[in-house]
């Protein structure tokens, strides 16, 4: 029987998906075709959604972005068959932007319906984790440490260092904690691994548990992504049947289960520590480190915490080796990032690659520059904390320490594109008034910093005592950034400050200014 | 915040062996490991700038004022919570880290009243304090920018006031109730600039606030403010002193302007509180200076007639007078006295030693013989002392905490506080209780076990929680063979091992499945650190003194006595019951428990009173009143306490009183006791009162002069001059004085003088050549009486039993708000959160009997009844009813009975057979000619 | 006092001694009503006793007997 595959992403859903899928099913009723519609994750070509994919002997031939009211003409164009119309790519698996890409967490999303288990294992799923199970905890952990692989949240930390630390802490009570908070403007790359591939993370879950000797695991993931809550619920509840969580992961006898809880609603959840807070019944405040939660976390005991990215990789270096991992990426950042382009971009979505690519190659080669067509007057890399970066210094290497060199920060990946209609000084104080919403509360410069800081500016653009006011914004960004108890507070002045660094001018526009 | 400063060393005090050495602008100083650098700062005599810091709490890390550098660590770490390492050198004060504490605060500033010269926390603020420090000199963002200075001021409490307006969101407030009072009332609500503190949505009064003060103490600023200083002013002295409450003794520094108490402000080196407090001694000690206090003598011929005030000199030649008329016409056994567990231990002493050597008898008994006299006598029997075995610290080191008969949480909160943060670290609990007690179930407490047993059924719980302890070989047999009597120890053995000791063949009796027994009998006996903690639902029994010993047994037979942690603790209700027994209340020892027929001991105390002293024991409280109604016994002298209110079978005391010749009052109000009285003499309050009191764990502390005396005297002055008066001269010119001779005549005070006590703040008896600074843990290395002596505790039900007429059990506490019977806090604004008493009743008791909820009710036992409002709720079980007893116009006690504890005469409060119906009758209508009054709770 | 509360009293320290022997029930017993009995209230028990033997607990009248023999020693 001839598969046909929609995305049941919530991306696609959003622009229609469900709709076509209904409309395609009634559609080849009343034709009398017999033809399995299978809702697949997305693909991660945005602007393609809803993206249609049709099995055919010459591989899977794509369409997009497909409305309900192409689906009788399509049918009519032979769609069973791959046929040829307006919208069609042609053979997925050839499309450049897809193909050039080095896909390792997202190497199954888009491909299968990410609740099939047996397509799961053909896909070459459970590898990673059967052979975890058979090594020593000691020898995962040295892998995880040697594939090089860090901490995709944002911090960057060596993982295996936190696997080690985790599984030589001497407790009865350790916990693996999945951070699927995803806050970040312009990301997503969590929310579509976990809807359409949800089966990598958990095994990444339960290599990290049964290395580090935990018994349990919790991911926390925000409550505006009901999706991924229902979808890794079910897929849970699969592999538990399944005997790959449970009481004896796979026959191992070593225990290991996961359970969702839905997030708080919080932007700074996201923090590791305000997250274990939250888990904990608590409103959602920073915790001072030290102590460290791979020591104590959850209920203060040691726990393993990481974001979706990060145990979504595991189960391929258990699989294909630390080494193949290890041989992706450029000096200490190894293996692939998978980055979001979002934005004012013509070509919006997931674009997973080696470390090393530049900004450049990812916004106008794979992100086909700006929508509008305008120039690209500005990119924000790393999400609402992250820099500003002109348009004009695109060729930075996206990995860890490059970034950092060019007052940047790779953050979770999401990459957000603005044309020459910006205005920067808008999008410096638009950096404040989120910290000022979303701060915890906790510490000074961030509670009451950030809405001192949208009023400073304010007063900068409309001209009132501008260099007394940038000498004061100037020594509130270094209260926030060396005074804030956590991150929040600490990089909210980098999109300020590289505002001001790249775009001088956008702070300079009003009347009053003019006249000075 | 507080006028007496005492130093602040920002964070705990770490507790390890281990120690680390750091350098901090150039100075070296040696730490324990853990503690954090500001600490070790400040042990080295500098400051950090803090603001969200205080040792009383945990680090938190939120005002970023304590930001130091660190050579070889990147930025600019907080001081509070990053913790010494080996070889650090930290630098405070830095170009840089004060530029960012100056610009913090200049956050802080722009969002503040700029009043602080009205403010009423003026000089006593830590932000003002801070921005003095920081040398904040301009606020560049100006103060037109968002704030909250029109944050409105919650004023609901009546103690003290939150003006939102000042807050700094700190969470010193949320943090203190959470972690020093375990309450968790407070929390922060909203986000980033919109953060504020809040009583979980609600005002102060409505939220589940228990008004300890403790996040008025806490807070910084005039944020969280005490009323009393917002109208009266900053005070300007310090007196510090103990509270006059309950059986904890917490330490207090009195705050006046001039000779005017403005506030009480606990203080963190008392031993018993260590800076924690409750509502009745923060704040409900308006009694002391309230108008209904008689400051002048008032006598009379008799009681039918008005009184008439006299002088001091007229009053007492008036007592004495009568005094020595009686003893010629009745003999030298018609007269006694009474002493007070709320008198400090000097004035305890005189009266007791004016009773022996001026009247020369031994009719002298205390207050205590109606609260905790079966714990003087079980423990005595058992251990050789009548004391509690731990000091309050000790809980933190408990593994498994046994609460019996006692609501901590209500009765004696400051020690709740402790016990309930050692149960959120993981202790586990057993409660034996007829009622679900808060601590049953609270904020992260849930009891392992909750015994819910019958009332009354006390000693056989404990015998079958023995019994399956020696049954199921978990007694730890190391312990009894090397510190108890082995004789008394097999007849124990053997007596406890009985199958009708079984929890299976008990279980009818106590309505306590046995499996819960077994479980909680193993969850005890595995410990490895297991305490036990009662009140007066063990003492009030008529088995009470079998009970105590009981649980002895309990402690001995699984080695949990003479070491931290474990033990056996009697929760005193009254601030002097240990004391006023420790002096030589009881009609048959002198002080430190000696008996009277003891030759040697009496020798001492003629030589050096110089008077002959009776051998044989007098009378007991309630043997007085049986022969003052046979006409035997013809007059009382009675300090502190009501009698014709607080003791059983009222109508028999009253009974009682009316039929003596002379009774001579002492107290602050002229209360029930003195409508029968023909000499009023007026007490002093607390808060003038020189002496010490002793506290539930032996700890004595001293009680100091706040104001001058109102009466012109001292108490202890009153007592001297009536011995004088009556032919026995007794002078001393001071306490001090006293507490010397006490110190002579006891050897467990031998060590003890008030020189000591204003050094070391407070010693814990024994103290003395052995003991030089006290004696925190007793029973160490051997029992007090050399062996410790098992004792067979038969479990001998009482006589009251629910009848048909009676069907239900009435059981008898204290609520948070209200002490004993009321005569302080009902003269406090406390009465705005309880009111009148009312009779808790489950639902299936008030179903069948046609009650509903807040319905007035009869309550009837067959000595008397009273009105008060009936409760519907599953605290109480079926068949068992609850009343407080802070009201006279509710009177519980006009229903209870005349049965008593077989070994001491305490009453048999806590059961109760009656019948609860209801009634169209009004409040306070109580049975005339049966019985009337209330218990009293030592 | 009233002999009815002196003989309730007695027989309640006797029933709670018992269940060690009766012999070493009344030694107890004796040695509870010496050290917190008043002389007047002992005499005014054996008083009664004397003519109501048969109201009394045997550990009662025993205690009696031994507190005599102790005070004629």
């Amino acid at each position: 029987m001839t598969r046909i595959y929609v995305p049941r992403d919530s991306a696609a859903v959003s622009v229609g998906a469900d709709d076509v899928a209904r409309a395609l099913e009634s559609a080849l009723a009343a034709r009398g075709i017999a033809a399995e519609i299978v809702r697949n994750g997305s693909r991660g070509m945005l602007w393609l959604e809803p993206f249609v994919e049709v099995q055919t002997p010459a591989g899977r031939i794509g369409y997009g972005p497909v409305t309900v009211e192409d689906v009788e003409p399509l049918l009519d164009a032979g769609l069973l068959e791959g046929g040829a119309y307006a919208l069609s790519h042609g053979p997925v698996d050839q499309i450049w932007w897809l193909a050039s890409q080095q896909r390792i967490s997202f190497a199954r999303v888009g491909i299968h319906d990410p609740l099939d288990l047996d397509e799961y294992r053909r896909l070459g799923g459970l590898v990673g984790l059967e052979r975890a199970l058979a090594m020593p905890p000691e020898e995962v952990a040295a892998d995880v440490l040697a594939s090089g692989l860090r901490g995709r949240g944002g911090a960057g930390f060596p993982a295996g260092i936190k696997w080690r630390t985790v599984l030589e802490a001497e407790s009865d009570v350790k916990y693996v904690c999945c951070n699927a908070d995803e806050g970040d403007s312009g990301t997503y790359a969590d929310r579509m691994l976990m809807e359409g591939d949800p089966f990598t993370l958990l095994e990444g879950m339960a290599i990290a548990g049964t290395t580090v000797g935990s018994t349990r695991g919790l991911i926390y993931v925000r409550s505006e992504y009901p999706d991924a809550i229902r979808t890794l619920r079910t897929a849970i509840d699969i592999a538990r049947v399944d005997g790959w969580l449970g009481d004896d992961v796979m026959g191992s006898g070593r225990a290991f289960d996961v359970r969702v809880v839905e997030g708080a609603g919080s932007y700074v959840c996201g923090e590791e520590t305000a997250m274990l807070e939250s888990l904990e019944g608590k409103r959602g405040m920073v915790r001072p480190k030290p102590p460290i939660p791979a020591l104590q976390g959850l209920f203060g005991n040691p726990t393993l915490v990481h974001n979706v990215l990060t145990l979504s990789a595991v189960p391929s270096i258990l699989a294909d080796g630390a080494a193949a991992y290890q041989a992706l990426g450029i000096d200490r950042s190894r293996g692939t990032q998978v980055f979001q382009l979002a934005g004012n971009i013509a070509r919006g979505g997931i674009v997973e690659l080696a470390f090393g690519v530049t900004l450049r190659e990812l916004v106008e080669d794979y992100g086909g520059g700006t929508f509008t067509g305008a120039p690209v007057r500005a990119v924000q890399v790393g999400g609402p904390l992250g820099a500003y970066l002109p348009g004009d210094a695109l060729d930075v290497s996206m990995d860890y320490e490059a970034l950092a060199a060019a007052g940047g920060l790779l953050g979770h990946g999401g990459i957000v594109v603005f044309d020459d209609s910006v205005d920067m000084a808008a999008q410096a104080r638009f950096a404040l008034e989120f910290c000022a919403v979303e701060s915890c509360g906790k510490c000074t410069p961030c509670r009451i910093g950030s809405t001192r800081g949208i009023e400073v500016i304010d007063r900068i653009t409309a001209g009132i005592d501008r260099d007394r006011n940038l000498v004061l914004l100037d020594e509130l960004c270094e209260t926030m950034t060396d005074g804030s108890l956590c991150a929040m507070g600490g990089l909210t002045p980098l999109p300020v400050r590289s505002a001001l660094m790249y775009f001088p001018e956008d702070f300079h526009r009003s009347p009053e200014a003019m006249e000075r | 915040m507080t006028l007496l400063h005492e130093s602040d060393y920002g964070t705990p005090a770490a507790v390890c062996d281990e120690t680390v050495r750091v350098q901090v602008d150039g100075i070296d100083v040696t730490v324990p490991k853990g503690t954090s650098v500001m600490r070790a700062a400040a042990e080295a005599g500098l400051s950090v700038p803090k603001l969200c810091a205080t040792d009383s709490l945990q680090p938190f890390g939120s005002c970023r004022l304590c930001l130091v550098e660190i050579d070889g660590r990147k930025g600019t770490p907080a001081s509070c919570t990053t913790p010494c390492e080996p070889g650090m050198v930290v630098r405070t004060q830095t170009p840089k880290v004060e530029r960012l504490r100056r610009n913090v605060m200049e956050l802080y500033i722009s969002d503040h009243p700029l009043d602080c010269l009205t403010c009423p926390a003026n000089g006593d603020c830590e932000l003002q304090d801070m921005a003095g420090v920081v040398g904040l000199r301009e606020v560049r963002y100006g103060y037109e920018g968002a704030n909250h200075l029109d944050a409105p001021t919650d004023a609901s409490n009546p103690y003290f006031s939150f003006d939102e307006s000042k807050c700094i969101v700190c969470s010193r407030c949320v943090r203190a109730c959470d972690e020093i009072q375990g309450t968790l009332a407070l929390t922060i609500v909203g986000r980033g600039f919109e953060s504020k503190v809040s009583p979980g949505g609600r005002s102060f009064f409505d939220s589940e606030c228990v008004s300890c003060g403790a996040c008025v103490q806490a807070c910084p600023t005039a944020t969280l403010e005490e009323k009393s200083v917002i109208e009266l002013g900053m005070p300007t002295r310090t007196v510090e002193t103990t509270c006059a409450y309950c059986g904890v003794g917490c330490s207090f520094k009195a705050e006046l302007r001039g000779d005017e108490l403005v506030r009480m402000v606990p203080s963190k080196s008392g031993g018993a509180n260590e800076g924690h407090s409750c509502v009745k001694g923060r704040f409900a000690w308006g009694y002391a200076t309230h108008s209904d206090r008689v400051l002048s003598p008032l006598v009379r011929d008799s009681i039918t007639e008005p009184w008439r005030e006299v002088s001091w000199e007229e009053a007492i030649a008036f007592a004495a007078r009568r005094l020595k008329e009686i003893q010629a016409a009745h003999g030298t056994d018609s007269i006694g006295g009474i002493t007070s567990s709320r008198c400090t231990n000097e004035e305890v002493f005189v009266v007791q030693k004016m009773v022996r050597a001026a009247f020369g008898n031994n009719n002298v008994d205390t207050c205590a013989r109606v609260c905790h006299s079966p714990t003087g006598y079980g423990l005595k029997t058992t251990f050789g002392t009548s004391a509690g075995t731990q000091d309050f610290k000790s809980v933190a080191a408990s593994d498994v905490i046994v609460v019996i008969g006692a609501n901590p949480t209500d009765a004696h909160p400051v020690f709740g506080s402790r016990m309930k943060r050692r149960l959120r670290q993981g202790a586990r609990l057993i409660v034996i209780d007829p009622r679900r007690i808060d601590l049953v179930r609270s904020p992260h407490i849930t009891a392992d076990y909750h015994l819910q047993l019958q009332p009354g059924t006390n000693v056989a719980v404990v015998n079958a929680i023995s019994h399956v302890i020696a049954e199921e070989g978990l007694i730890d047999d190391d312990f009894v063979a090397d510190r108890c009597d082995p004789i008394l120890y097999a007849e124990w053995r053997e007596f406890i091992a009985r199958p009708e000791n079984s929890p299976e063949a008990l279980e009818a009796i106590t309505g306590v499945p046995a499996a819960d027994i077994r479980a909680a009998a193993r969850l005890y006996a595995d410990g490895p650190n297991s305490a036990i903690y009662y009140g007066l639902g063990v003492t009030e029994h008529s088995q009470g003194s079998t009970m105590v010993m009981a649980m002895a047994n309990l402690a001995m037979a699984t080695g949990n006595i003479g070491r931290e942690g474990v033990g056996v603790n009697p929760l005193r209700g009254q601030n002097n019951v240990q004391g006023s027994c420790d002096m030589g209340s009881f009609p048959h020892e002198f002080s430190g428990y000696r008996h009277v027929s003891d030759d040697v001991v009496r020798e001492q105390f003629e030589t050096l009173w110089g008077a002959e002293l009776r051998g044989d024991p007098g009378m007991r409280i309630p043997n007085m009143f049986d022969a003052a109604v046979t006409g035997e016994f013809k007059a009382l002298f009675v300090q502190g306490e009501d009698v014709a209110q607080s003791d059983p079978n009222t109508h028999h005391v009253q009974a009682a009183l009316a039929a003596m010749e002379l009774v001579i009052v002492q107290d602050l109000f002229l209360n029930e006791t003195a409508r029968y009285a023909h000499v009023f003499l007026p007490g002093t309050s607390f808060l003038e009162k020189d002496g010490t009191f002793t506290n539930a764990e032996r700890r004595i502390n001293r009680v100091r002069p706040v104001m001058a005396s109102k009466t012109g005297k001292q108490e202890w002055e009153v007592t001297c001059d009536l011995s004088t008066a009556l032919g026995y001269p007794m002078h001393y010119d001071s306490a001090s004085q006293i507490m010397d001779e006490i110190a002579t005549l006891t050897p467990t005070f031998a060590g003890v003088s008030f020189h000591l006590l204003d050094e070391v703040g407070s010693v814990q008896w024994p103290c003395n050549a052995d003991h030089p600074l006290g004696t925190p843990v007793m029973h160490v290395d051997r029992f007090v009486r050399g062996q410790g002596a098992f004792q067979v505790t038969p479990y001998v039900p009482t006589e009251e039993r629910s009848t048909r007429r009676y069907p239900l059990l009435l059981t008898t506490g204290r609520v948070l708000s209200q002490y004993n019977v009321g005569a302080q806090t009902r003269r406090t604004a406390n009465v705005e959160w309880f009111e009148e008493d009312v009779l808790d009743i489950h639902e299936a008791d008030a179903e069948a009997r046609g009650i509903a909820d807040g319905t007035w009710v009869t309550l009837a036992s067959r000595v008397g009844s009273t009105v008060m409002r009936a409760r519907i709720c599953d605290r109480v079980p079926p068949g068992v009813v609850y009343t407080t007893f802070h009201f006279p116009s509710s009177g519980a006690n006009v229903v209870t009975t005349e049965y008593s504890d077989w070994a001491t005469n305490c009453p048999e409060y806590k059961v109760t057979a009656v019948e609860v119906s209801p009634t169209l009758r009004g409040p306070g209508e109580q049975t005339v000619g049966v019985a009337a009054g209330s218990s009293v709770a030592g | 006092m009233r002999i009815e509360t002196l003989t309730r009293m007695a027989q309640q320290i006797a029933i709670n001694n018992e269940g060690v022997g009766e012999c070493e029930a009344i030694e107890r017993v004796a040695k509870h009503l010496k050290t917190f009995w008043t002389s007047a209230m002992v005499d005014e028990l054996r008083g009664y006793a004397r003519g109501h033997a048969d109201e009394l607990d045997p550990v009662v009248l025993g205690a009696l007997e031994r507190l005599q023999a102790q005070h004629q020693v």
